[in-house]
């Protein structure tokens, strides 16, 4: 890499600046738009990408990722524990000119991977995994879930009731569990292959390990609470407002630093911490220097 | 020779020896950015983190927002009031980092196993990876002393978030 990695300060202003408002409109966002389970499993079901596309749910971070200026995503790949999306015409790669052969856009791996955690409860790794900076027709982003997770949610109260009296009663047929559980035969298959689909039952439709298991645990402590609550899009127009104030406050914040005159420091007063640590015994000695002089105390990383 | 800074906050940092233990303790300072990396100044010091030998750049929970800079054998902690300005920071600094560590289905993995689920063909079609991948984390978690027999071993613990830890070990999943 080469010593001076950034070709100047303007433009590296520039980049903080437009990360940082990118970071404010996420944090307002991930702030104000829990999703109830109820929508994130409809999600969840979807097996193929046009189901997956017309939820609303997609709908809704499709339009939160343009507002916050992340650009215009489209969904490539929808698995039962992986979800995969795609951005053309990148602005966050483009905040990297200097950067070649790697992969840059960190900010928007880490919007989806919050947006899914903390937004819709599901654990999970995002990550990018093609990047127009690394040479890719675009940047591509994988959403791992991590199947417990999924299985928290993905599965209603029928479900895990089908699943209990599947495990209680290997052989019964459609009309038989339809009478059990008072519901259509078309109702009853369509959870079927669901429950075929995540693996809890095989192709005639006993359970499968992950299914007993399931029935041991899923029912019981790994079965989530729902609560039921307005999804974040039916307050959307107050939720765009409050982005685009985040913005603000960001252009604002490192405007400041940019009227900053710089400032020319001696080299030789400067410590490079990297080349003093790796001197385990100088470092050791700075460091204790330092203490020694003492000049402030306080709490950890308080003000 | 002079170097060109550009201040963009005022700060508070902690500096951490890896291999000593010392550290100095929480600060006040300001930090600028210059054409190699970020400085921070503290008083008449200037300490220097060229961003060529930067290892991480990751994000301490907790509050106020605090983000973690390695080095090889130190680390520096910045804390900040504007939490986005430094979220943006770490994001704008790691694609200059030149490795960093994958994230690991070990976790995912020890759970599943704790749970009662250890065949390979199962665990290959929960976490959607190949048979060979299992058989190999398998490997590496009785090679590394997280799992012994059915249950896990004390050391696996770190794979896990504190509740899951919690609720492993309310379901005897761990020995001992």
């Amino acid at each position: 890499m080469a010593e001076e990695p950034f070709s100047s300060f303007a433009k590296t202003l520039v980049t903080l600046q437009k990360l940082t408002k990118i970071e404010s409109g996420v944090s307002q966002i991930i702030s104000s738009s829990r999703v109830p389970h109820a929508e994130t499993r409809k999600f969840l079901r979807c097996e193929r990408l046009e189901q997956g596309i017309n939820t609303p749910l997609f709908q809704f971070i499709r339009k939160m990722v343009k507002d916050v200026g992340l650009g215009d995503m489209e969904m490539v790949e929808i698995g039962q524990f992986k979800h995969v999306y795609s951005i053309r015409s990148n602005p966050v790669a483009s905040l990297y000119p200097e950067v070649q052969n790697k992969k840059t856009c960190y900010v928007t791996s880490d919007a989806f991977s919050q947006f899914y955690s903390k937004d819709m409860g599901l654990v999970n790794t995002g990550e990018e995994v093609e990047c127009i900076n690394a040479g890719d027709q675009a940047c591509v982003f994988e959403i791992n879930l991590q199947p417990l997770g999924v299985y928290q949610i993905v599965l209603d109260r029928t479900d895990r009731r089908l699943v209990e009296v599947l495990g209680k009663n290997a052989k019964l047929d459609i009309g038989s569990l339809a009478d059990e559980l008072l519901l259509e035969p078309g109702e009853v298959e369509y959870r079927l292959e669901i429950l075929r689909r995540y693996h809890l039952t095989d192709d005639d439709f006993s359970l499968t390990k992950i299914g007993t298991t399931y029935s041991r645990y899923g029912t019981g402590p790994l079965a989530e609470k729902e609560e039921d609550f307005p999804p974040p899009w039916e307050n959307i127009s107050a939720m765009a407002s409050s982005v685009a104030g985040a913005g603000s406050f960001a252009e604002a914040f490192l405007g400041a630093a940019e009227s900053t005159p710089t400032w020319e420091v001696d080299e030789a007063e400067i410590i490079n911490l990297a080349e003093e640590a790796k001197k385990s015994k100088s470092f050791a000695e700075l460091l204790s220097h330092q203490i020694n002089k003492g000049d402030e105390d306080g709490d950890e990383g308080g003000n | 020779m002079k170097v060109k800074t550009q201040k963009l906050d005022d700060i508070r940092f902690s500096i951490q020896d890896g291999e000593v233990g010392l550290s100095l303790e929480w600060r006040s300072g300001e930090l600028f950015l210059t054409m190699r990396g970020v400085v921070i100044r503290d008083g008449e010091t200037w300490y220097e983190i060229p961003v060529k030998d930067l290892l991480d750049v990751c994000v301490l929970e907790g509050k106020p927002k605090r983000i973690s800079l390695s080095l090889h054998s130190a680390k520096v902690i910045i804390a900040g009031e504007n939490a986005e300005f430094l979220e943006a920071l770490r994001h704008f600094l790691l694609p200059y980092v030149e490795v960093r560590s994958e994230t690991s289905v070990m976790g995912a993995f020890l759970k599943l196993w704790a749970l009662g689920l250890r065949d390979i063909d199962s665990l290959a079609n929960v976490l959607a990876l190949g048979p060979e991948v299992i058989a190999a984390l398998i490997e590496q978690a009785e090679r590394e002393g997280l799992i012994l027999g059915e249950l896990l071993t004390m050391m696996a613990k770190e794979h896990f978030s504190e509740d899951d830890a919690k609720f492993l070990l309310n379901m005897g999943a761990f020995h001992g």
